[in-house]
């Protein structure tokens, strides 16, 4: 084997290792509460290491790094979502800061968006679920990005469709 | 000297209380019945971490941290609820109460029988400024509480306008649209 290619095959090899690494811990936390409250494993995506090497090689949307775990055909009592709430924010203890949670325990749906300042940037992480489906998302994002987000929620649209969204936030017809 | 910065510092601590509204505990037996809960929560630690970061350079975020560093809070609660009378007048009149207090005064009280529609908009006043918000609306399937704690003039008010999903009332564009027609 080349020395050259070396440092190619660290990146990748740092890129798959990342999520096991100990500041993904409250990732893995999330994901380990849900786990056990319904019963069920989450999904493997292949190549999600190498995707988030690319994300923080370019910072899309001032995105610098993200985990992303879903759960597919859940099958749990309803009962089950009427504290989920609480299930994440123990997870993720004290030093995360709820900012949005919608709990709909009758439709099996519930939204959580909590935030942590840590280095300079912001990371938020985001649990949704639907009936049979859920999904964790955690974001790491500059300070500026977070905060217009914050202020034009529409323009978190901007990550998954290409656009902003924000001439349709938030506005009155 | 010391006992009155201790007194400053109580009195300015139970003024920071009273802006705060206290959600009742029987509210989380509201939020057991209801069909959806949303809870949107920017406490000061959150607030403080958007303050710290934001930018003086950059105009839109140095107009944004002057907004965000006079606030305390803002939390936004609101229940919907499947079928009629799963919340009470008893629990609404638990946040009432508190609106009732010293500081608060309700500039605004809308009523309509016809639909059973309540909505209260109150201020906390603090030295001559406003210091805090609330608007409590209820429907009879439907019961939200909006609470802004901080300094608040209206120059900030117009700036939050859109802004934390705050919606737009485009009031001015209104206004002229008006004007317009009149003429």
């Amino acid at each position: 084997m080349r020395i050259r290619y070396l440092p190619a095959i660290g990146l990748l090899f740092g890129a798959f290792c990342w999520p096991a690494s100990g500041a993904e811990r409250d990732f893995q936390a999330v994901v380990g509460a849900i786990e056990e409250h319904l019963g069920a494993h989450h999904t493997h995506i292949p190549m999600m290491g190498l995707a988030n090497l690319f994300v923080k090689a370019s910072t899309p949307s001032g995105v610098h790094g993200f985990e992303l775990a879903t759960f597919e055909d859940l099958s749990y009592s309803p009962d089950k979502m009427r504290d989920f709430r609480n299930v994440v924010s123990n997870a993720l203890g004290e030093s995360w800061r709820p900012m949005v949670q919608v709990q709909a325990a009758g439709r099996r749906e519930y939204t959580g968006i909590f935030i942590k300042g840590q280095a300079g940037r912001f990371r938020m992480m985001i649990t949704t679920i639907e009936a049979q489906e859920a999904t964790v998302v955690e974001i790491q994002l500059s300070p500026s990005q977070w905060f217009d987000w914050l202020r034009n929620p529409g323009t978190m649209g901007a990550l998954a469709g290409g656009k902003t969204g924000r001439e349709d936030c938030c506005t009155e017809e | 000297m010391k006992l009155a910065v201790c007194l400053f510092v109580v009195a300015a601590g139970a003024a920071q209380a009273q802006m705060l509204l206290k959600i009742p505990d029987s509210f989380s037996k509201l939020a057991d019945k209801a069909e959806e809960v949303v809870d949107v929560t920017l406490d000061p630690a959150t607030l403080g971490l958007a303050s710290k970061f934001l930018s003086d350079k950059d105009s839109d975020e140095k107009a944004a941290k002057k907004v965000v560093s006079g606030l305390k809070g803002i939390y936004v609660r609101s229940y919907t609820f499947a079928k009629e009378g799963e919340y009470s007048d008893a629990d609404v009149e638990l946040l009432r109460a508190q609106l009732r207090g010293p500081g608060w005064s309700c500039i605004v009280n809308v009523r309509s029988k016809k639909d059973r529609e309540n909505a209260q908009v109150c201020f906390f006043s603090q030295n001559g400024t406003v210091a805090g918000l609330a608007i409590v609306a209820t429907e009879p399937k439907e019961l939200t509480i909006v609470n802004i704690a901080g300094f608040i003039d209206k120059e900030h008010l117009g700036l939050l306008e859109g802004q934390f999903g705050i919606p737009k009332t485009h009031t001015e564009e209104k206004q002229k649209k008006q004007d317009k027609d009149d003429d």
